[in-house]
């Protein structure tokens, strides 16, 4: 075989091919797979693929809904329809994908909205939850679709309204009034209330249209006026989430709308009704792209002998696909294209029922590649659980906001019990949102293991209020033998000390608050001696506040910095455990240098990363460098900290102290004591450290420093006599010291402030995950 | 120069009258008074009679900004029924008057936090939907906690 022919040729011919071929190629080679399946790929092809407008329609014989693709040229494409399109009428299409929805019986059935490509032939249907019971209320919703330019993620929106204005003064909001299902997750979420919803006096009407990231919407607002609407185009954006109300023409607001597509600008169809023949006279409308974006009126279609029900689309050209009638009072339509100089009609042969035609322009893409045909989204039962009883305007009924309400000021103790009371408190206290919320209202308190004279272990909770009332913890089993490591999200992680030779050392994840805890092994993957003495590990966690999960880092790293540079790499340098995973998974990429050695117990987790302190010996002269590191609990990368030069040559440890990262500077000698406190100020740009004061009590000896309270006065550890400590609180203006009367072994002492969180709350009490 | 007076209705159709700069704490009603310009009566078709007096004895009160708390807590506490407590927070929310409605919801989350849950249920006419099994594993999974 002669040499290959490059990559750019072959890419170059891909890139010509029909998407027929496109489809069977991918089995060419592998290169030609990943290409032609690639985001890049898909998106480059849309772009270069020609326009079809597809329409559905009522047969006039049997009344079954018929499809017709048209191309620009004129010509009618041929359609393959699936059985899970069949029956189903066309919404509006975007980035290639069609979206189809059944007409239904609001009263018993559910919706279903099918995604199809038509181009590669794949569809996937989509329940609709239908929440409410539409007997009882005056509900209604529309279904939009819509794909996220930004990760090419198929979107459906879904918009409950009150379908009669008049109620609109009787109830007080809407429930679940903004659905939104991403392909990605497979499912279907409700906008919170505290977003921009659309307002609750706004009802929705005719086919969304996609442009961009925007989904274009028209709807009446009934607050301004009794018995006359003001009518207004709302967007939403797939990115975002977010609605907005678009500006448009004043003279507009007294219009009935429609919003379609042309190229790429948002146009709309403006209907007038003329009194004498009923007939419409449209006025079409386009959005100037650019600075302003204003509305310029393009044309009105107002052809002589036709009646003009509704437009399907626009060519690229610039015509118009219509549905009209000759009479108006004909029960049968026909298909035209309205040719936009002349005025004039060009029937295309194609009649059905009045009424029953909806179309949308697509371009083919290769969306849904990866997707399975034919697959079925139906939506969980707990969703419709939750409806049976937001019943909300019942005269028996307490509506569920007031209901959250009250749940949201109840103290942990009862919300564990009333769980029980109803699936809707349950589905409300165990969500995710309300977990976050609650753990926010929640006091801050100082968490304390510590080993008594009689060397058990002991926890108490030492709240943060000016009596300083400490309360005895119950130590669950799974936490006996170990001590205090960090805290994050109302989570103490605990570990346990142990001896390498032996053991396997254990992280406890506790939450105090609901008396659940569960441990972790760490893995222990240094070789048995003599490598053993090379490394050591440093064990660090926090939960990502982002997906509250809780995750493990375990950092090797040389022990003796001597040997650093004769060391070419460390073994499982970083390894994540994350809970939802259940697993130790070992990262490759951004690992900390090799020269830095980690401080054990030198950590805490602030936001959404883990600070640790670290010494680099990687200096020529020898001498260490301290620093301070920090992981991304979302992106598990490693950063480094700014720290005033100053302490560069000084042991350090790190706290937290409200929502401000807190460095002890202990100096160059590590068995000084005298600390001195630096808390990192964020002044917008400028972060930088400030010395806040110095822990320096007169003729005590200071062994350790445990933590901040919120006021920021630290706890401490003083050393008494006989190797037994007091724990105090350092008053920093007066140098005060205040022991809190509980006493323990010396250097037993570890703390972290928590505050309460019902984290865990679905997990098994005591399960042990080993490696 | 005389102060502006608005009337609002109640559901049962009883008409109050309060001065127009007390009533915008409301946050509906000074969005209304900004749309509609000065509209006669306000409608108030989800609150009844006894609870708009309420609100309107709230609504009247001549409290410094400090002692507001306070005298929240305290005017919550004088009608301690949950069921007027209920009624309240209904209204408050309605309105969007912000410290009443949080008053009256943490009045009662006070109240009810250590009932049993039959109590629970009836005091927010709530409907059992749990079997007596799924109650039994929620007990046992945290029995100190009942």
């Amino acid at each position: 075989m002669s040499t290959q022919i490059p990559f750019d040729i072959q890419f170059l011919i891909i890139e010509r091919l029909p998407i027929k071929s496109l489809l069977r190629f991918r089995s060419v080679c592998k290169a030609w797979k990943s290409f032609i399946s690639s985001s890049d790929f898909i998106a480059f092809h849309h772009a270069h693929s020609q326009q079809h407008l597809i329409i559905s329609y009522e047969n006039l014989d049997d009344q079954l809904i018929n499809y017709v693709s048209l191309l620009d040229d004129d010509q009618t494409a041929a359609l393959t329809v699936p059985p899970l399109v069949q029956g189903k009428r066309v919404v509006n299409s975007s980035h290639g994908l069609l979206c189809m929805v059944n007409s239904f019986d609001r009263f018993s059935e559910t919706q279903m909205a099918v995604i199809w490509n038509p181009a590669i032939k794949k569809s996937i249907a989509v329940a609709v939850p239908n929440m409410v019971d539409h007997q009882e209320f005056p509900f209604d919703y529309v279904v939009g679709f819509g794909v996220c330019p930004a990760t090419m993620d198929p979107k459906l929106l879904k918009i409950t309204f009150i379908s009669n204005p008049l109620e609109i003064q009787s109830i007080s909001c809407i429930p679940f009034q903004v659905m939104v299902f991403t392909l990605s997750s497979g499912k279907w979420t409700t906008l919170p209330s505290t977003t921009n919803l659309p307002r609750k006096s706004i009802q929705f009407e005719g086919s969304p249209t996609v442009i961009g990231q925007f989904i274009y919407l028209f709807g009446f607002d009934w607050r301004a006026f009794y018995g006359k609407s003001r009518n207004l185009i709302m967007s939403f954006d797939l990115t975002t989430h977010e609605f907005r109300e678009v500006d448009i023409p004043n003279s507009l607001h007294g219009s009935y709308l429609s919003v379609s597509r042309l190229r790429e600008s948002l146009v709309l169809l403006e209907y007038n009704s003329n009194l004498i023949d009923d007939k419409h006279v449209i006025h079409v409308w386009m959005m100037d792209d650019g600075d302003s974006k204003a509305f310029t009126k393009l044309f009105t279609i107002n052809p002589l002998n036709a009646y003009v029900w509704g437009t399907m689309g626009f060519r690229e050209s610039g015509e118009l696909i219509i549905e009209w009638t000759h009479a108006a009072v004909d029960r049968t339509s026909a298909l035209a294209i309205y040719e936009l100089g002349l005025g004039h009609i060009m029937d295309l042969g194609i009649r059905g029922n009045k009424d029953s035609f909806y179309g949308s322009c697509y371009m083919e893409s290769l969306l849904l590649l990866d997707h399975e045909d034919g697959r079925i989204i139906r939506f969980c039962y707990f969703h419709l659980s939750v409806i049976k009883s937001t019943v909300i305007m019942s005269t028996q009924m307490l509506p569920f906001e007031i209901q959250f309400l009250i749940i949201e000021r109840l103290p942990m103790k009862s919300l564990l019990r009333f769980r029980s009371v109803c699936k809707p408190w349950k589905s409300f206290i165990s969500s995710s949102k309300f977990i976050a919320f609650r753990h926010a209202q929640s006091q801050q308190h100082l968490i304390i293991s510590y080993k008594n004279l009689d060397d058990q272990l002991q926890c108490v909770s030492l709240f943060d209020d000016d009596d300083h009332q400490t309360f005895v913890l119950t130590v669950p089993p799974l936490v006996q033998g170990t001590r205090v490591l960090d805290s994050s999200h109302g989570l103490v992680c605990m570990i346990d000390s142990f001896s390498l030779l032996s053991q396997t050392q254990m992280a406890v994840l506790w939450n105090p608050a609901i008396r659940k805890s569960m441990a972790v092994a760490v893995p222990n993957v240094v070789d048995p001696p003599p490598q053993q003495f090379q490394f050591r590990s440093v064990v660090a966690f926090g939960v990502c506040p982002a997906t509250m999960d809780p995750k493990l880092v375990k950092i090797t790293c040389v022990d003796d910095q001597t040997k650093a540079a004769s060391i070419s790499f460390i073994p499982f340098q970083v390894m994540v455990f994350t809970l939802s995973s259940g697993q130790w998974t070992t990262q490759s990429t951004n690992l900390p240098s090799k020269s830095i050695v980690f401080d054990n117990g030198c950590q805490t987790v602030l936001g959404q990363f883990i600070y640790f302190v670290g010494y680099d010996c990687s200096a020529f002269d020898g001498e260490l460098r301290t620093l301070v590191m920090s992981f991304d609990l979302s992106t598990h990368e490693f950063g480094e900290v700014d720290i005033p030069n100053c302490l560069r040559d000084s042991f350090m440890s790190v706290f937290r102290l409200r929502e401000s990262l807190v460095l002890l500077d202990i100096g160059p000698d590590r068995n000084n004591e005298k600390f001195h406190v630096w808390m990192m100020m964020d002044d917008g740009d400028s972060k930088g450290f400030t010395k806040l004061f110095t822990i320096d009590p007169p003729d005590t000896y200071v062994s350790e420093t445990l933590g901040f309270r919120e006021s920021g006065e630290p706890v401490i550890e003083i050393y008494e006599m006989h190797r037994t400590s007091a724990l105090s609180v350092y008053e920093p203006g007066s140098g005060d010291i205040m022991k809190l009367g509980i006493c323990g072994k010396y250097d037993s002492f570890y703390a972290s402030s928590y505050t309460e969180s019902l984290l865990l709350l679905d997990h098994e009490d005591g399960r042990i995950i080993r490696c | 120069m005389s102060k502006k007076t608005l009337t609002l209705m109640s559901k049962d159709k009883q008409l109050f009258n309060i001065e127009e700069h007390l009533a915008v704490q409301s946050v509906t009603i000074r969005n209304m008074v900004k749309e509609d310009g000065a509209s006669s009566v306000i409608p108030l078709p989800r609150v009844d009679s006894e609870t708009l007096a309420l609100v309107i004895e709230y609504l009247n009160r001549q409290q410094a900004p400090e002692e507001d708390e306070d005298y929240v807590k305290k005017f919550v506490d004088e009608r301690g029924e949950i069921p007027t407590l209920l009624e309240l927070a209904q209204a408050a929310l309605d309105l969007d008057i912000k410290k009443l409605m949080d008053a009256a919801c943490m009045k009662v989350a006070d109240l009810i936090k250590d009932f049993t849950l039959e109590e629970v249920r009836e005091a927010l006419r709530i409907e059992n939907d749990r079997t007596p099994e799924e109650e039994k594993a929620i007990r046992d999974e945290f029995q100190w906690a009942f």
